[in-house]
């Protein structure tokens, strides 16, 4: 097998889960459909656990840099956040230079279209989804309603965004909050509130 | 690069990975770091956030920019969208060499997301000095090339590592960022002699190497850049160093980090090494 098929064939077993379990249940079959000679189906079948190894690996990292852009949510929802990221990485495949941002963003369009999520979850994911939108971008104006109130969760992590928020006000609102953003120049601080 | 090229290369000292959550303690401890190795991936298509932090960091360091999805061993053509925006970042930067790996990140539109090793034959040999001189004739900054951590070899192997390895280094003439972690991780997973293998390298094109520290996990070593670095890499390096004169050495951190001191700690032992070894010598 030429280098380029042979490429094309791990890449796919490295990314595929459905197909590397059909690799492990009839290789010969699947391996005939990857284009591999019988000697090769043998070298790769005897080197599957090495195959699944690197492709939990590489699930783990997509994962590991996912977290990056929602702490809030992961350091929370750590347990629910890696059971519903291992479903949706079954879905999609990122790619290019800013892989792990289209990620991210895919990941929250996953959840948000399913009901059973908690919606706890799906909150803290949008608002740092779009928190990390707005320090990302050169001018920004942006007013967000959430309809579970956020400022329980932040005050634990950022105590100097809410310096300015009435600790009355949090016992009695329970139900929605705002956030805005604004950013006036691009390189300029990003105004951030939320109450 | 011949011989003369590379001795002309500048010492540089030794260094760390950049990493943004470590960027105030690299700055307050400047003067114990002697240069920079920035990921060139996360200043292509910058945002304004990240253009600034390039300005700064190039304002007060020596940078060697670090590429890892060139993909250098792909079949296909080299993306070029991708090799024009780093050459340009390279262009900017202006450093004494950049470096990418030797494997493969993308097949068939896929993105593997990972280094993935490259069979060891004559056509991936091929393949990836094809691949290196489209590259020489956009980037004249010299290139070095980076040994990869893997597991798994692919089918067809007509060599193997090491002389895949010194063969596209002669023939590209690129330069070798010899990662020693890589090296002794590669060893301990495969179970070979990893002296024998460094024996077998052409290290008179060792440029810089990279160390660090990696974890166990289900009876494999990993190369996680996730704790200190162990004795058994110190003493690899320790034999590096007699062998070979890297011109760069470079600590590499990207999980579990520990509080800022136990970097430079590790940074100023690399150092020390280095100093001792080549008085040695």
């Amino acid at each position: 097998m030429c280098l380029i098929d042979l490429q094309l064939a791990m890449a796919k077993l490295y990314t595929d889960q459905s197909l590397r379990n059909n690799f492990l249940n009839t290789p010969q079959l699947t391996g005939i459909q990857l284009g591999l000679s019988d000697l090769e189906i043998k070298q790769l079948e005897a080197s599957f656990y090495q195959i699944n190894f690197f492709a939990d690996s590489l699930k783990n990292k997509r994962m590991n840099e996912v977290t990056k852009f929602f702490h809030l949510s992961y350091s929370r929802l750590k347990n629910e956040f890696e059971e519903l990221f291992d479903q949706y990485a079954l879905t999609y495949l990122p790619s290019g230079i800013k892989k792990h941002q289209d990620d991210s963003e895919k990941f929250v369009n996953y959840i948000n279209n399913i009901q059973t999520v908690n919606e706890d979850l799906k909150t803290l994911l949008n608002y740092e989804l779009i928190n990390f939108k707005m320090y990302n971008i050169k001018f920004c104006f942006k007013i967000k309603l959430f309809d579970r109130y956020l400022i329980d969760f932040l005050k634990d992590y950022t105590p100097q965004l809410l310096s300015r928020v009435d600790e009355k006000k949090i016992i009695y609102s329970k139900r929605y909050c705002i956030a805005i953003w604004i950013k006036f120049y691009p390189d300029g601080k990003l105004w951030h509130i939320v109450f | 690069m011949d011989n003369q090229q590379l001795k002309e290369l500048p010492e540089l000292g030794v260094g760390l990975g950049y990493r943004a959550n470590l960027r105030s303690e690299i700055f307050f401890h400047q003067d114990k770091i002697d240069f920079l190795e920035i990921i060139a991936e996360h200043y292509i298509d910058m945002t304004p956030e990240k253009e600034s932090e390039l300005e700064l960091l190039k304002n007060h360091f020596i940078l060697i920019p670090h590429a890892i999805n060139l993909s250098l061993g792909t079949a296909e053509t080299i993306d070029q969208e991708y090799l024009i925006k780093l050459a340009k970042l390279i262009k900017y930067l202006n450093p004494p060499w950049w470096s990418e790996h030797i494997c493969f990140t993308k097949a068939g539109g896929i993105d593997i997301g990972h280094l993935s090793p490259l069979p060891f034959t004559n056509e991936a040999i091929d393949v990836v000095c094809n691949n290196i001189a489209q590259i020489k004739k956009i980037i004249d900054t010299p290139l070095i090339l980076e040994n990869i951590s893997y597991l798994l070899t692919l089918p067809g192997q007509e060599m193997d590592e090491s002389e895949f390895i010194s063969r596209i280094l002669e023939k590209s003439d690129c330069g070798l960022l010899l990662d020693v972690a890589n090296v002794y991780i590669n060893s301990v997973n495969l179970n070979y002699d990893p002296i024998t293998f460094l024996k077998n390298l052409p290290l008179e094109r060792v440029i810089q190497l990279h160390f660090a520290g990696g974890h166990w996990y289900k009876s494999v070593l990993i190369d996680s850049h996730s704790q200190n670095t162990p004795d058994e890499i110190w003493d690899l390096m320790k034999k590096t160093i007699e062998l070979c004169n890297p011109r760069g050495i470079i600590l590499e951190r990207d999980e579990n980090f520990p509080e800022f001191c136990e970097l430079l700690n590790e940074i100023n032992h690399a150092r020390k090494i280095k100093l001792s070894t080549k008085q040695c010598v």
